[in-house]
C-alpha cells in the first residue's frame, strides 16, 4: 500500500509539471482551390481538415467571404481522432452574374478549447482559400512578381506571370521594373518588349538585373505592366542581397555567480547560402586580464539569412560579483565576427525553487503515507493480538 | 530396426515426383498458362507508380500556453513587466514562461497572423498587452518577422510571412508581454490568442 501511495504521489507531482507545455494543432488541405466562374456554376468541392496531434480534438469549419452565402459546409464541428483527417464538403452554388474579378473566399478550420485554461492560451487556425475568377469584359491584366535573395555579384531574376483575365486579347503589353534602395535612391529600370496575351491566358516574363550595381542591403523593386493605354497595379517586392557575415544580435549578459549556466548567443546570417561549421567562443576579462580560460560553443550550421540561437554552458565559480568585459568571437568560413559587451556577475538570490518545493512534497506525503500505514498496523495488531480477541472454533 | 524395403522408397520417390510435377503444372496454369513463362517474370517492360502529394497548410503550436503564475504588482505608473524573452527575468514571485512556439508542419509557405483579447478586456486600459515575433529556430525570414512589441488586438496582425516549410528550419517563437498596472484586482486573469496560417 505504502508502495501504491508512493507512486500516486509522485504520478500528481509530474501531471503537475507537465501541464505547462501544452501544443495544439490544425491543417487543411488543399489549402487553396481556384475555380474560374461560369453562370449558375455548381460543384461540391472536398477539402481535408488534418489533425497533426495525438489526442482528440474539437473542430470547427466554416467560411468567410464577399460570396460565401453562396457556399454550403457539410458539417461545422465535429470531433477528429489523432493523427486523423475528414473531408468536409464544400457545396458551391453561384448565381447568374457575378462582379468580375477575384473573389476570395476563406475556408477557416479552428481548433475549438476542451476546457478553459488558466494563463494565456494560443489557439491555432488555418486559412484555406477558394479563389473564384470572374472575367472582365473586355482586357484587365494582372501581374504576379517573384524575386529571390541573392549574394553580391550574381544575378538577380525577376519573374512576372501576367495574366490576362478578361474576355478580349491583350494586344501589346509592356513590363516596367524599377528598383530603390532601402533609402529611396534609385538604382535601375528594366523595360521588357512588347507581347500578346490572349484572352483568359497567362504569359511568364523574365526580367534580368544588373547584378553589379547592387551592394550589400535591401531593395525594392516596383513592377507595373502597360497595354493599350492601361496601366496595371504597381506590384512592390523587396529582396536582400548579403555577403558572407554572421552577425551576433544578442547575449546573455547577467550571470549568478559561483554556477553553471547557459549563455545563449543570438545569430543572423547575412549570406545567401548555408554555413558550416560555425562556432562561438566567449573570454572575460577585467582590466584587460583574461578571468577564466575561453568557453567554446559547439558547431551548428546555420541557413540563409537564418537567426539562431547558440547556447553551451559557462562555469562563474572562482569569479567575483561585479562588472566585466565579455568578449564573444564567432568563427565560421575562415571569418569571424567579434562582439563586446559588458558582463555582469551578480550574487543569487535565495528563495524557494520548483525542485525544494516538490523534494517537500514528496516528504509530506511520505510522511502522511508512513501515519498512515502504522495506524493500520496498530489496528491490525490489536485486533489479533488484543484481550477483546475473540477466536472461533469450527 | 525394421528395413524399409527398397520398393517402398522408390513408391513414396515417384509419389513426390508427381505432387511436385502436379503442384508446378498448376500454379503454372494459374498464373498464365503459358509454360514458356516463369512465375514472377514481368510480362510488361516497364512498371509505372503514380503518386500525387497534395498541398497541405498546418501548423502546430508547440507550446501554446503563457503562464506566469502569480506575483505582487509594485506601485506607480510604470507597471510590473512580465514577458517571455529569453533575455530577462521576472519580477516579484513571478514564473518564467516559453513564448508560444510556432511550426510549419504542412508542405507549403505560410502567412501567420495574430489576434486575441484585447487589453481592456483581459486586464484593465492601464496594462498592456503585447506580442513580438522572435527568432526561435528561425523558420521566419529575418525581414519577414515583426519583431517590435506589438498591442494585441481583436484584429488579425501580421507576425511572420513567408514561415518555410522545411523542417530544418520550420517554426519561430512570439513572444508576450504584460504590463500590469498597479491599479489591477487581485485575482486570475485569463485571455485567448488565436494564431492563423494562411497559405503564401
Amino acid at each position: 500500500m505504502k508502495k501504491r501511495m508512493f507512486w500516486i504521489g509522485i504520478f500528481i507531482i509530474g501531471f503537475v509539471l507537465l501541464q505547462g507545455k501544452t501544443s495544439e494543432s490544425v491543417g487543411i488541405s488543399p489549402p487553396r482551390i481556384e475555380r474560374v466562374f461560369s453562370p449558375n456554376f455548381e460543384e461540391n468541392i472536398t477539402v481535408n481538415i488534418i489533425n497533426t496531434r495525438d489526442e482528440e480534438v474539437n473542430m470547427f469549419v466554416g467560411v468567410d467571404g464577399d460570396i460565401s452565402d453562396f457556399i454550403g459546409v457539410s458539417e461545422q464541428e465535429f470531433k477528429l481522432d489523432g493523427r486523423q483527417s475528414k473531408p468536409v464538403i464544400l457545396s458551391v452554388k453561384l448565381p447568374a452574374k457575378l462582379k468580375p474579378g477575384i473573389h476570395t473566399v476563406s475556408i477557416i478550420a479552428r481548433e475549438l478549447p476542451v476546457e478553459k485554461k488558466s494563463g494565456i492560451t494560443a489557439f491555432p487556425s488555418i486559412k484555406g482559400e477558394l479563389r473564384l475568377a470572374v472575367p472582365y469584359p473586355g482586357k484587365f491584366v494582372e501581374l504576379q512578381v517573384e524575386v529571390q535573395n541573392k549574394n553580391r555579384d550574381e544575378p538577380i531574376e525577376v519573374k512576372v506571370l501576367a495574366s490576362n483575365r478578361g474576355t478580349d486579347e491583350v494586344g501589346v503589353l509592356r513590363i516596367e521594373a524599377r528598383v530603390v534602395d532601402e533609402k529611396g535612391k534609385f538604382k535601375e529600370q528594366v523595360q521588357t518588349t512588347r507581347r500578346k496575351i490572349g484572352a483568359e491566358k497567362n504569359e511568364e516574363i523574365s526580367i534580368l538585373l544588373s547584378a553589379e550595381k547592387y551592394d550589400v542591403g535591401i531593395y525594392h523593386l516596383f513592377v507595373k505592366g502597360v497595354y493599350d493605354g492601361i496601366q496595371t497595379e504597381e506590384m512592390e517586392r523587396v529582396f536582400q542581397v548579403g555577403h558572407l557575415f554572421v552577425n551576433i544580435v544578442n547575449v546573455t549578459s547577467l550571470f549568478k555567480k559561483d554556477k553553471i549556466q547557459k549563455v545563449s548567443i543570438e545569430v543572423e546570417s547575412g549570406w545567401n547560402n548555408r554555413i558550416d561549421g560555425l562556432y562561438a567562443e566567449m573570454v572575460v576579462f577585467k582590466e584587460g586580464k583574461e578571468m577564466k580560460e575561453a568557453v567554446k560553443s559547439p558547431s551548428v550550421s546555420i541557413d540563409p539569412w537564418e537567426r539562431k540561437i547558440i547556447s553551451f554552458f559557462w562555469d562563474t565559480s572562482g569569479i567575483e560579483e561585479g562588472v566585466y568585459e565579455g568578449q564573444v568571437i564567432l568563427y565560421y568560413d575562415s571569418k569571424t565576427t567579434v562582439k563586446k559587451f559588458p558582463l555582469i556577475i551578480e550574487e543569487e538570490k535565495k528563495g524557494v525553487n520548483g525542485t525544494i518545493m516538490m523534494v517537500i512534497l514528496i516528504c509530506v506525503l511520505l510522511f502522511f503515507d508512513m501515519v498512515w500505514l502504522r495506524g493500520v498496523k496498530k489496528k491490525d495488531g490489536w485486533e489479533k493480538g488484543g484481550k477483546n480477541r475473540t477466536e472461533y472454533k469450527l | 530396426m525394421r528395413q524399409v524395403p527398397d520398393r517402398m522408397v522408390t513408391i513414396v520417390l515417384i509419389i513426390a515426383i508427381i505432387v511436385a510435377i502436379s503442384g508446378f503444372v498448376n500454379v503454372v496454369n494459374k498464373v498464365g498458362g503459358d509454360f514458356s513463362l516463369i512465375t514472377g517474370f514481368a510480362t510488361s517492360g516497364t512498371g509505372i507508380v503514380n503518386v500525387t502529394v497534395d498541398a497541405t497548410a498546418a501548423i502546430t503550436l508547440t507550446n501554446s500556453t503563457v503562464e506566469f503564475g502569480n506575483g505582487a504588482v509594485t506601485g506607480g505608473a510604470v507597471g510590473t513587466i512580465v514577458n517571455t524573452s529569453e533575455w530577462a527575468g521576472q519580477p516579484s514571485t513571478f514564473a518564467n514562461s516559453a513564448p508560444i512556439t510556432v511550426q510549419n508542419d504542412g508542405n507549403v509557405d505560410v502567412n501567420i497572423t495574430i489576434n486575441g483579447t484585447p487589453v481592456a478586456t483581459f486586464l484593465n486600459s492601464n496594462s498592456q498587452f503585447q506580442w513580438a515575433g522572435a527568432t526561435g529556430e528561425g523558420g521566419c525570414p529575418a525581414a519577414n518577422l515583426t519583431t517590435t512589441l506589438t498591442e494585441m488586438a481583436a484584429a488579425a496582425a501580421y507576425v511572420c510571412t513567408n514561415l518555410t516549410s522545411l523542417d530544418s528550419a520550420d517554426h519561430f517563437n512570439i513572444n508576450i508581454q504584460v504590463n500590469l498596472s498597479s491599479d489591477l484586482l487581485a485575482q486570475t486573469y485569463t485571455a485567448d490568442v488565436e494564431i492563423v496560417a494562411a497559405q503564401v
